[in-house]
């Protein structure tokens, strides 16, 4: 790597230092461009970085696959902040300085409600047929339309098929209220902390960012493969983790 | 049982495990997360506003009560028809009284207080308390 300014450092997360060898902190894996994961130190707290040409711009694919499969690796073995996607350093001494020097209250912070624990995102959706037909069945008005519009070919904005629409989105998020509750009150006992993560199709029930200690990842996979089999006629869950704790950043969560 | 509730067991279970290798998977996951600070170097990355805009802003408007109202004429429940008749038509009006609604998540929180093995059965709650935006909690 040319040393003329052209060069910067990519930081991943920020882990604690304290008691390990360095060599042992860092996952045996290729970072951002394939170049070498390293740990920049200050005290008890190590940034890892890699050192980038900061002239490409980021953004590619890879770019954020390497971001995440190294943030993942380091959330498996150590408590990690991770930094946000794309975040590229001067030099090392501003990593020392803007980072671990200047942040270190509110690393320590994230450190300390993390601590021992990975994220797992958990996502509830409706097996759509099943749901609609049920939607269409229980509710007279809404089957009538149905009936009235099938002849309708799709993308036409009859105003019959536009107030089906609207009365089968209702009830579905009628529906999504009640299913959205029972399995966030079945989990979240399982959990330290959890955020609700904004997402929305047909099918979409619920999508929850978990705080799980690691000793409780056994018990929370049983649970809800226990709900999974009892909801599985209607219901998909699907369970992606363990991931370092990106939605626990942030003390409350984002508005 | 569905044959798609067959299909999407894995490893034996009925909890999915997906691996996130997808890139929209791996947006979802980390973009707009993790810990701002001063001192970086702002690059540019590019593509990621159109994909973001794609994956997390749905305005239910006429078009998404279409997709609705599309998605339930799919249906074959009375086995006759109906699954030819979406020879895609194009020219979709936006123009109409848009109701906004929101399109995030909603839930009310259910006071249960059994923990819910029992009631994980078969949650069909029709008439769910509240359509309030759920904030709390979040």
């Amino acid at each position: 790597m040319p040393e003329d300014g052209s060069t910067g450092w990519y930081v991943y997360g920020v882990v604690r230092a304290r008691d390990r060898p360095l060599a042992e902190l860092l996952p045996s894996l290729a970072g951002m461009d394939g170049g070498p994961l390293e740990a920049v130190t200050d005290d008890d707290l190590a940034a890892v970085v890699t050192e980038v040409i900061i002239e490409r711009p980021r953004g590619r694919r890879r770019d954020l696959i390497s971001h995440s499969e190294v943030l993942n690796a380091l959330a498996r073995e150590h408590d990690v902040v991770p930094l946000l996607f794309g975040t590229v350093v001067a030099d090392r001494e501003s990593i020392v300085t803007g980072l671990l020097a200047d942040r270190r209250p509110i690393v320590a912070d994230v450190l300390a409600r993390t601590a021992g624990a990975v994220q797992f995102n958990l996502r509830a959706s409706y097996v759509q047929d099943t749901v609609l037909a049920d939607v269409v069945r229980g509710n007279p008005v809404i089957r009538d339309l149905h009936e009235r519009t099938r002849g309708i070919p799709e993308g036409t904005p009859h105003p019959d098929a536009v107030r089906l629409g609207q009365l089968v989105s209702e009830a579905l998020t009628l529906q999504r209220h009640g299913d959205s509750g029972l399995l966030m009150d079945a989990v979240l006992p399982l959990v330290r902390d959890s955020r609700v993560r904004e997402r929305a199709d047909v099918a979409h029930v619920v999508d929850l960012a978990l705080l799980v200690d690691r000793d409780s990842v056994a018990m929370l996979e049983s649970h809800l493969e226990g709900i999974a089999e009892d909801v599985h006629d209607r219901m998909r869950l699907n369970l992606i983790g363990p991931l370092a704790p990106y939605d626990f950043v942030q003390e409350e969560a984002w508005a | 049982m569905s044959s798609q509730a067959l299909e999407r067991r894995n490893s034996g279970g009925y909890l999915g495990r997906p691996t996130p290798s997808g890139l929209a998977d791996v947006i979802d996951i980390i973009l707009d997360k993790g810990l701002v600070i001063d001192a970086y170097i702002r690059v540019s990355l590019v593509g990621i506003e159109l994909l973001t805009i794609d994956l997390r802003i749905v305005i239910a408007s006429v078009d998404t009560y279409l997709r609705f109202a599309e998605a339930t004429n799919r249906l074959d429940l009375y086995e006759h028809g109906g699954k030819d008749l979406g020879e895609a038509i194009g020219d979709l009006q936006q123009g109409g009284a848009a109701k906004k609604v929101s399109g995030a998540v909603q839930g009310a929180k259910k006071a249960l207080t059994s923990g819910g093995d029992d009631d994980e059965e078969r949650p069909r709650p029709r008439k769910a308390a509240s359509r309030r935006r759920q904030q709390e909690d979040a």
